[in-house]
């Protein structure tokens, strides 16, 4: 089972339904523990609220590299990968303003990972 | 906010949640199917044990005459039409739910054991002590 952090807008947006995609920057070129490139088709994640502490069970339905964020958008879509925007210039700008995501991206591309709260 | 949950509960007999746990029962056949896709069912197991043991993945089922076209108990009758479920769930991976939860606690929910299955999003507050009082350990 997975452990990932969460704010917690993208945290309620996973409940309610509005957001059924969480993007994650790629971090290793060999699978390692937790890394999201050893995440498969029906294993679960618990995601944490990190204002509230609160615990959030999903499934993973589905697993998508991508090589930019621009290709994840304009292939996923902007209306269930974003929970700050709808607008793909800032929903990119806004995913390059992460930490390290710009960097990590380049190096090791970025996952859509397709969630049904269990 | 509405908890959207693709999830339903469904009560098994203890035979063929061992069979299932045991990876013998890959499938599980049903009469109807829900409204909507499921992507995961709770396992309620019947009497003698009566508890909540198990999370269980699953995917689009199969509807008869469609085929399963592999090994597992009940495949082969599903697959010949024997059966007097026409879908089969697969059963793609099983958590145990540590610990399991009793009928008495769940009735505390206002859970009854479904005759044929019930939807999680009726059980708000269920599904939250599920998540705030048990662990789920992947076995399958």
């Amino acid at each position: 089972m997975y452990e990932l952090k969460l704010n917690p807008r993208a945290f309620d947006s996973i409940i309610s339904g509005l957001k059924t995609i969480e993007i994650r920057a790629g971090k290793c070129k060999d699978s390692c523990g937790q890394c999201v490139c050893r995440m498969q088709k029906n294993q679960l994640i618990n995601f944490t609220n990190t204002f509230d502490g609160k615990l959030l069970r999903c499934i993973i339905k589905r697993v998508q590299h991508y090589d930019s964020v621009r290709k994840l958008l304009e292939t996923e879509g902007t209306e269930y990968t974003l929970s700050s925007t709808n607008d793909l210039e800032k929903g990119i700008k806004s995913i390059h303003n992460i930490s390290d995501y710009k960097e990590r991206i380049i190096k090791y591309g970025v996952y859509a990972i397709e969630l049904s709260p269990v | 906010m509405e908890n959207i949950q693709e999830g339903i509960f469904l009560s098994i007999k203890p035979r063929f949640v061992e069979a299932i746990v045991n990876g013998i029962k890959n499938h599980e056949f049903r009469k109807y199917k829900p409204k909507s896709p499921v992507t995961h069912f709770w396992v309620y197991t019947s009497a003698p044990i009566s508890c909540l043991e198990y999370l269980v993945t699953t995917s689009q089922p199969v509807e008869y005459p469609n085929q399963i076209s592999k090994p597992g108990l009940g495949n082969l009758e599903f697959d010949n039409g024997l059966k007097s479920s026409i879908y089969a769930f697969p059963i793609n991976s099983v958590y145990k739910i540590n610990p399991h939860i009793p009928l008495d606690k769940l009735r505390q929910f206002g859970f009854t054991p479904p005759q044929s299955f019930s939807y999680t999003k009726n059980q708000a507050n269920l599904i939250e002590y599920i998540h705030l009082n048990t662990n789920l350990t992947q076995i399958l």
